[in-house]
């Protein structure tokens, strides 16, 4: 699967869509057909054609989760797919670290909190 | 097939939901035993020196003479790791092994010493305890087992003070800092040295943040569907509640010598310049190790990658004085390993008393 935040086009982006799923699915908010096609709408509120957005997301859901073989996977693994999906977002994250700018973005962040903490030191 | 694959997938959606819905109802028993009492024998303002010993005196006494043996720890985090669990901990593993095991603990900084560098935990407090060690033992031979950091800190002791070290086994310990899968050292690259300096101390949570910012997904929700799946599991339950608990549980750590680390290493990867010069510490060190060195790492070490602890094999003077051994297990599992598999403490008494690893 390519790397979708490389692709400008796309309205909203994959991979940033798949991450909202993964939280949602760990807050146990997708619990059936119902609410995995509300999560779908909530993205369709702004101008997003609704049938053209489902059918995107699907067909990229669909894309990840034919990569799985099951046996890639160790034995206990209880739920493949979703520990798919968080494999593919991380090592996504962990490419961004190695080649593209998220290091220093994260850098940044660092820097950021340690200023607070410089104040908030100086302040007591 | 499509449709098989989403409902399958909507299915682990469920099951995730209502194993989190099951998870919530129960009362998560908070574990914290061990297996094993400690003296102590030295208290200073910046660290404790704990000798173990077994609780049940199960321990079969070793045919041979028992070795002594100093572990060091890293700041960050807490030692509470290397006795963790009942029965399987490192230093259960060393004791049963036929090991006098000692622990050099960090104090959380703050309420100690204010100005410290890190020529004060890499020399100054080892060599209090190395000494002290020989003292009470009355033994002279003391080998060193220093974890992550902790074993940076061992291994600069040991190149400065090559007689008072019997030998020297590091766990998962960088020695090249700039490998190629090195996430940790992608990110330190750009922090700001000269604002780390001027922070008084990172905060045991800001820790946390950093180290979850490495690995996130595994961090923050994959771990999390293994508890969901075996939360019927007393023993899994212990264990992972132990951990986290031991996680989130870190230490202020002193900017000053956070912001050392990060330049003599992170940034100038010391070890592998030859020899190594460390300014703050009007130090200039031959990088050559003549002890025997166990190097033990985890395959699947993120945080301290196998490139970056099999590094070492190049500065031991004499093929002959290296020793390897490989764990399948990322970073902490180091520290979890159990069941029919041999362990790193095992491995660690193996070699001390030159028994096939």
């Amino acid at each position: 699967m390519k790397n979708s935040r490389s692709n400008k086009k796309q309205t909203l982006d994959k991979y940033i869509i798949f991450n909202v799923l993964a939280d949602k699915i760990m807050a146990g908010e997708i619990r059936d057909e119902r609410s995995f096609n509300r999560f779908i709408e909530s993205f369709c509120d702004d101008g997003i054609e609704i049938d053209k957005f489902r059918k995107v997301f699907i067909n990229n859901l669909i894309n990840l989760l034919s990569e799985f073989e099951p046996g890639l996977y160790k034995n206990g693994d209880s739920f493949p797919l979703v520990t798919m999906m968080l494999n593919y977002l991380e090592s996504n994250y962990i490419k961004d670290i190695h080649t593209g700018d998220s290091s220093k973005t994260l850098g940044e962040i660092i820097n950021k909190l340690l200023e607070c903490s410089q104040s908030f030191s100086q302040r007591q | 097939m499509k449709d098989l694959l989403l409902k399958t997938f909507l299915s682990e959606c469920k099951a995730i939901a209502g194993g989190l819905e099951r998870l919530g109802s129960k009362q998560l028993k908070n574990h914290k035993d061990s297996f094993y009492t400690r003296d102590l024998v030295r208290d200073e303002p910046d660290y404790s020196l704990y000798q173990y010993h077994s609780a049940y005196n199960e321990r079969e006494k070793h045919q041979n003479e028992n070795k002594i043996v100093l572990i060091i720890y890293s700041l960050i985090n807490r030692a509470t790791i290397v006795d963790l669990q009942r029965n399987k901990s490192l230093v259960g593993d060393l004791l049963d092994s036929g090991c006098d095991v000692f622990l050099l603990d960090w104090k959380e900084f703050g309420k100690g010493t204010k100005n410290l560098s890190l020529s004060d935990y890499s020399f100054q407090f080892i060599d209090e305890c190395v000494d002290l060690i020989k003292h009470v033992t009355n033994n002279a031979n003391v080998n060193l087992v220093g974890l992550c950091q902790g074993g940076v800190f061992s291994l600069l002791y040991t190149l400065k003070n090559k007689n008072k070290v019997k030998s020297l086994a590091l766990m998962s310990t960088p020695i090249d800092f700039k490998t190629d899968k090195d996430t940790m050292s992608k990110i330190l690259q750009h922090i700001n040295l000269d604002l780390l300096y001027s922070v008084p101390y990172v905060s045991g949570s800001m820790l946390n943040s950093f180290f979850s910012m490495l690995a996130p997904y595994s961090v923050l929700q994959k771990k999390y569907l293994s508890l969901i799946a075996k939360q019927d599991d007393p023993e899994f339950v212990e264990k992972f509640l132990l951990m986290e608990n031991w996680r989130m549980d870190s230490p202020k750590v002193s900017g000053a010598v956070l912001a050392e680390f990060i330049h003599i290493f992170y940034h100038s990867n010391a070890f592998c310049d030859k020899p190594i010069e460390i300014e703050s510490l009007d130090l200039r060190l031959e990088i050559k190790i003549g002890v025997p060195v166990l190097n033990l790492y985890g395959l699947k070490d993120r945080l301290v990658p196998p490139e970056a602890s099999r590094a070492l094999s190049g500065m031991v003077i004499n093929n002959s004085l290296y020793n390897e051994v490989c764990f399948d297990c990322g970073h902490i599992g180091m520290y979890t390993l159990g069941g029919e598999k041999r362990t790193p403490g095992q491995a660690i008494g193996l070699w001390l008393h030159q028994e096939p690893i």
